[in-house]
Parts: C-alpha cells; structure tokens; sequence
C-alpha cells in the first residue's frame, strides 16, 4: 500500500518536487532510470532536473555546508548511472536516490569525525566534540557558529545538534516530506523505528531548547 | 494508541501542526520549535551549473569511452565550461568594456565607412573574448599545476572534497583565492570550486573541474603539457557500468 506523505508544516514545504514533476512530467521516474541505463542521457538530465532542488535541499540542511552538498549531489548522480542498470524496476527511484544520498552523508560524517580526532590529537586538548564538531566538521568558521547562536537560528542549531539518526529522519520526514515506507526504504530500519526516532528527536529537541531558554 | 516504540502514524505530523496535542511539555516545545524553523526554512537553490557539472563530472569519470581516451593521451586535469554568476563589480565592468566597444564602433561608424566598420566591430569583440579566454585558460592552468604538485605533496592523503580540496589549495599556498575567478562571456566572473575527482580507485592524475566561458558548453581538457583544448560536452555519451 502506497503510503500518503505527510502534510508539511509550511505551504512552500508542501509545494515543490512531487506535484511539480507529476504536472510538468507523466513519465515516472523509474521509466527514466530504465531509459538512463539503455545509455540516454536526456533521462538523466530530465531525474537530474527533478531532483536538484529537493536533494540539494537534503544535502545542505544535512551537511550545513553548499560546497559539500555540491559535491555529494555531483557524486550521488555519479553513482545513480552507475548502478542503473542494477536498480530493480520494481521499486520506487526516490528512496534509491535519497539512500545513495545519505549512505555518502554518513561518509562525510566519519570522514569529518577522523579529521576532528586527528585535529584533537594534534593539540592535544579536548575542545568537547560538539564544538568541534559544529566549527570544524560542519566546515563553518566561529562567525559563522555566533550567527548560529543568534536567537533567530538557536532552533535550527538545536536540530543540528541532534543525534545523526534521529535528525536524519526528523530532515526527510518533515523538510523533505517523505513518507515514512520512503524513509524506512532509505535508512533501512523498519517503519516504526522511523517513527521512534522522530518522535525522540522532537523530544530531544524540546527539552534541549527549554534547557536553554531555563540558562538564559 | 501510541507507545514510545511506535507512535501512531499521523500523530508526528499532525504534532507540528498542533503541538498542544503532545504527550509531554518537552514533545510539545520540540513540535513548536520544528514548527516555527519550518515556517522559517526557505530551501536553498542549488547554483545555476550544478546540473552541468554534474554531467561533466560522470561523463569523465570512467563512464564514457571518450574519458579512457583523453586519459591515454595525457591529460592531466579536466576543467568544465559553465554558466557564469555574475557579480555586481564585475558586471558593471563588464557592460563598462561593451560600453566602450559599442562607443568605438559608433565613432567608427561616424568617421569611417559603413563596411570598414562591419569588419572591425566583429574583430573587436572578438579580440576581447579572446583575450578573456586566454585570460582563464591561463588561471586554469596555474590551478592545475597548483593541484600537481598538491598533489606530489600529499600523496597519501585521501582525497578531499571539492571544498576541503580548494581550501588546501589556497592554506597551503598552492593557488590564490583570485585563480578561482574567471573572465567570462560579457566580462563576468565566477568563483568555482576544483572538482578533483577520478582517482578515488587508482592514483590517477587528478582533474579538475572549472569554468572557462560560456556559449558554448563544453570540457575543457588540460594536458601535462598545460596545453587547453575545448571539447563539446555533448561529445560524451553516458553509459552505465556493465556488470
């Protein structure tokens, strides 16, 4: 059974992607990965233009970084042709691509936590890894960590601080809006595990702000 | 009913729309917090050649026939064409050299017959995109040999990202911030960041990806010589992998 999306919490998160390529575009999407694997580019131009908003989009508010998102978004089409004549017709292209996506995030994440380690080694001091985390691996200088900390951004600071697994569910839930068999299919855990670690990191994200507000 | 394992299907999204429905204070302020981000989320757009450098990036990246040929004929890094982002500094000084050029055909046009103009205007513009391209190819080629001997440098290292790769460039002193900055079509300029990419399986010579100008689109191919040829883009056919 096909799963509805979510309703989003914002008209403009309601509007893009799955609407627009249904009018713009009645060939669906796994048809293209068919026509991409018979060696036509224009398929892959056509997915590519589908998806550059809404997966650049992920990897931006994922990475926190434009310059690392427009690598991913280089090197998850790479491996969209790639594999495409592996991708099983059967199923459905957006959690394929959406998994490549985030199976390139993780790396990025482990990458940056080696480079953080080496760089705490090196100094021989412990900074405490959120900090580190936020100024180095999510490559923003400290200007960029105090804009965070303005009250406007403390939110969207706090969602960054959350658990990798819960934010990456809580991201493609509600930013990109999909459904939660979506979901399951990118990060390969079941349905209701999805569910729970959404409903965690909400929590986590509340009592994390009211921690905050509580210090102010 | 919703247990802490497996909450009911429409309960999440329907907390952020109405957070007073949550179970507990903290489920409450995370759903108005998320909420109120949400309304304040706008997504980013992606840059305007994003697209083509990606298609660049998977036509040289051992998927096309025509990547293994220019691979055996040296070429020791890749650079694209793509759509400029024109800022406002370098626009006003480019529309200041169309200005220019268009005030000289003008006088020209005035003190000199009509068909000596109609050769020198075309000349002009000519000589000035020309020089513009020259002006880039040169960039370009002080980047790849700055990303050589990166490269000779570090050879161990793992290969970096685009952004962690230009950042080094310029921190270690390979590259200046201003060889990233191309003259382009109509005097703009672009910023781009290398895309190194190809030797993530064997230690290949590395490639790079850049602007050179626009019309038309194509790859830019530069040689160890440092020698620059422009190769159409549409030349590269994308064949996935045979498994």
């Amino acid at each position: 059974m096909l799963v509805e999306s979510p309703p989003r919490a914002h008209a403009r998160l309601a509007a893009p992607r799955t609407h627009t390529v249904a009018e713009r575009a009645p060939i669906r999407d796994e048809e293209l990965v068919a026509g991409l694997a018979g060696g036509r580019a224009e398929a892959l131009t056509e997915l590519m233009a589908r998806y550059q908003r809404p997966l650049y989009g992920y990897l931006v508010r994922m990475l926190g970084s434009r310059e690392d998102a427009d690598d991913l978004f280089q090197e998850t089409f790479l491996r969209v042709v790639r594999h495409a004549e592996r991708f099983d017709g059967s199923r459905r292209f957006r959690p394929w691509v959406y998994a490549i996506a985030s199976n390139l995030i993780k790396n990025t994440y482990r990458s940056r936590d080696n480079r953080r380690a080496q760089s705490l080694d090196a100094e021989g001091e412990d900074e405490g890894p959120g900090l580190a985390s936020v100024l180095e691996g999510r490559g923003r200088s400290p200007e960029d960590f105090a804009v965070l900390a303005e009250d406007a951004q403390r939110v969207r600071a706090a969602v960054e601080r959350l658990p990798e697994k819960g934010r990456h569910a809580l991201v493609l839930f509600y930013y990109q809006g999909l459904p939660y068999a979506e979901i399951a299919e990118v990060l390969e855990v079941p349905v209701g595990t999805i569910k729970s670690r959404i409903h965690n990191a909400l929590a986590k994200l509340g009592k994390e702000l009211a921690q905050k507000e509580g210090a102010s | 009913m919703s247990t802490p394992d497996e909450p009911e299907t429409d309960d999440l999204a329907e907390l952020v729309r109405d957070p007073e429905r949550a179970a507990s204070p903290e489920l409450a302020a995370g759903a108005r917090a998320l909420r109120a981000e949400l309304d304040a989320w706008a997504d980013p757009e992606p840059p305007a050649d994003l697209a083509q450098r990606t298609l660049a990036r998977i036509a040289l990246a051992g998927a096309s026939p025509a990547a293994e040929e220019h691979e055996a004929r040296g070429a020791l890094e890749v650079l694209t064409t793509q759509p400029f982002a024109a800022t406002p500094g370098t626009k006003r000084r480019g529309l200041l050299v169309r200005l220019c050029v268009q005030a000289l055909a003008a006088c020209l046009l005035f003190g000199i017959s009509a068909s000596f103009t109609a050769l020198v205007y075309p000349a002009v513009v000519h000589a000035l995109e020309e020089g513009r391209l020259e002006s880039c190819q040169s960039r370009l080629k002080h980047l790849a040999r700055a990303l050589h001997a990166y490269r000779q440098d570090h050879p161990d290292e793992e290969q970096p990202s685009n952004a962690a790769l230009r950042r080094a460039l310029i921190d270690g002193g390979y590259a200046e911030p201003a060889d990233f900055v191309c003259p382009g079509a109509g005097g703009d300029t672009t910023a781009p960041s290398p895309t190194w990419y190809g030797p993530r399986r064997e230690r290949r010579p590395a490639r790079l990806l850049g602007p050179l100008r626009q019309p038309p689109q194509g790859i830019n191919v530069v040689y160890a010589d440092a020698r620059v040829e422009l190769l159409d883009v549409m030349d590269f056919k994308f064949k996935p992998e045979r498994r």
